[in-house]
């Protein structure tokens, strides 16, 4: 057997190239880790990766595009009666809401509050799920053209999803509030009681950390984005308190689930808050970009 | 299999850049979370192939460019999977021969192994930085990704050495 005598051609069996590789690789992960000089090599890199995502994304596509064109006609009848019905539904409550903002913008200029202006959105699509399973991330097909910025916060029509932490050009990366590294300040919708909500890992879990066993939480209660920190403005639904354990120890163990549909939503929303304006890019508006208000 | 590599320099390069642009595009296809752990790492999959099929062109610096892309594809830290399909394309590279020599069974087996230390060491890294938990189910993918080793073997080997008899 002569595999250790195997030609060099090329060099890229050679032991040097090995060493060359590994070093380098152990120097990006150090670089990556204490500073942020890669992310232009990363926004560049993306140009090379945007083909693949848009083929990656072909196969989903092409599957919503024909059940669409399948699809039965009765249960087309059927649910556009349901859509017209969820509509007058939401149309009542916008009316409401219409009248409680007034009545909002009165007390707060009574008690001569800020008034918050309207929070602007920008629909995104997903590209990819992530391919490590231990890290709940995602690719949208929005990036820094359109004004999307590092921390922005993004969230289905159920609740908040989780934050970009990658820019590029043509797409960005957003990792979930499930992600192990990701905490998000919260509070109990109920009572305002503060507390940081971490994630597990798994896409159907957070967990309240820090919470003694004399804090009024209980299950079922809904916990909303606090907007302290600066990152996820306020008032958001996140997730609901499913579980309350004593575990004996110091504080309780405290398991929510999320209120967004992290594994099936395919449309995502992207929030610029109110009042600050964080990017000088204005995206042009066009038909995706939907424009609300938020209290 | 008889030694491949010396008859065939002409045609690989497109085969190899559409194998590994393929497998790249099936690492972004949206899955269901049921079936993310059972996701293949195809492109570790065709990097060990080419390694071992294609010697001259494929190696060690093919595994540390692949590995970087997917860094940026995925978002994980940078040098990640550079270092870890850096060391897969040595091992893979260093005993192509003994390797291309195995029957189809026995070469599974090897690219089943190499696409599991490629998993293992890319999720001790992380676990170092990000404190992940480093859960065996996730490795069911390299069950999965062995299965395309034959395919792989069939279309691109097997197919080039009876054309040329």
């Amino acid at each position: 057997m002569d595999s250790f005598q195997e030609d060099r051609r090329g060099g890229s069996s050679s032991f040097l190239a090995f060493f060359v590789c590994v070093m380098l690789s152990l120097l990006l992960l150090v670089t990556d880790q204490k500073s942020s000089y890669l992310e232009n090599f990363r926004s560049a890199m993306t140009y090379l990766i945007y083909p693949m995502q848009v083929v990656g994304a072909l196969p989903s596509k092409l599957g919503r595009a024909t059940s669409g064109a399948l699809i039965e006609r009765s249960k087309l009848n059927s649910r556009v009666v349901w859509l017209e019905k969820e509509n007058l539904l939401l149309q009542t409550k916008a009316q409401q809401f219409e009248s409680l903002r007034a009545e909002n913008a009165r007390l707060r200029k009574l008690f001569g509050a800020a008034r918050r202006t309207s929070n602007r959105y920008l629909m995104a699509e997903l590209l990819e799920v992530s391919l490590e399973a231990f890290s709940q991330r995602i690719i949208i097909d929005k990036g820094s053209q359109r004004g999307v910025y590092v921390g922005q916060s993004v969230i289905d029509a159920d609740g908040v999803m989780g934050q970009v932490t990658h820019v590029y050009p043509l797409t960005s990366a957003v990792t979930l509030i499930t992600d192990p590294s990701a905490a998000i300040p919260v509070e109990v919708q109920r009572n305002a009681l503060r507390a940081i909500l971490f994630g597990t890992g798994s896409a159907h879990q957070l967990e309240l950390r820090h919470l003694s066993k004399l804090a009024d939480v209980r299950e079922g209660d809904v916990l909303v984005t606090s907007g302290l920190g600066g990152r996820y403005p306020a008032g958001f639904p996140v997730a609901r308190i499913v579980r309350i354990k004593d575990t004996g120890e110091a504080f309780l163990s405290i398991l929510a689930r999320p209120m967004a549909d992290l594994n099936r939503s395919k449309e995502v929303l992207l929030i610029w808050p109110g009042g600050v304006e964080k990017s000088p890019v204005v995206p042009a508006p066009d038909t995706s970009q939907l424009r609300g208000d938020a209290q | 299999m008889i030694d491949a590599r010396t008859r065939h320099k002409k045609r690989p390069l497109l085969n190899i850049l559409a194998s590994f642009f393929l497998a790249f595009s099936v690492a972004m296809i949206p899955f269901p979370s049921w079936a993310e752990t059972y996701r293949p790492d195809l492109v570790s999959v065709v990097l060990i192939f080419w390694c071992v099929y294609q010697p001259a062109r494929v190696g060690v610096v093919s595994g540390f460019a692949s590995g970087l892309v997917m860094d940026v594809m995925l978002g994980s830290p940078m040098g990640q999977h550079a270092l870890a399909k850096t060391v897969i394309a040595y091992l893979a590279s260093r005993f192509h021969k003994r390797i291309s020599m195995f029957p189809l069974i026995q070469q599974t087996v090897v690219a089943g192994v190499l696409v599991f230390l490629d998993q293992l060491i890319s999720s001790l890294i992380r676990g170092m930085l990000d404190n992940y938990a480093v859960n065996w189910k996730y490795f069911l993918g390299v069950l999965v990704a062995m299965l395309f080793w034959p395919w792989l073997y069939y279309l691109f080997a097997h197919l080039r050495r009876r054309s040329n008899m």
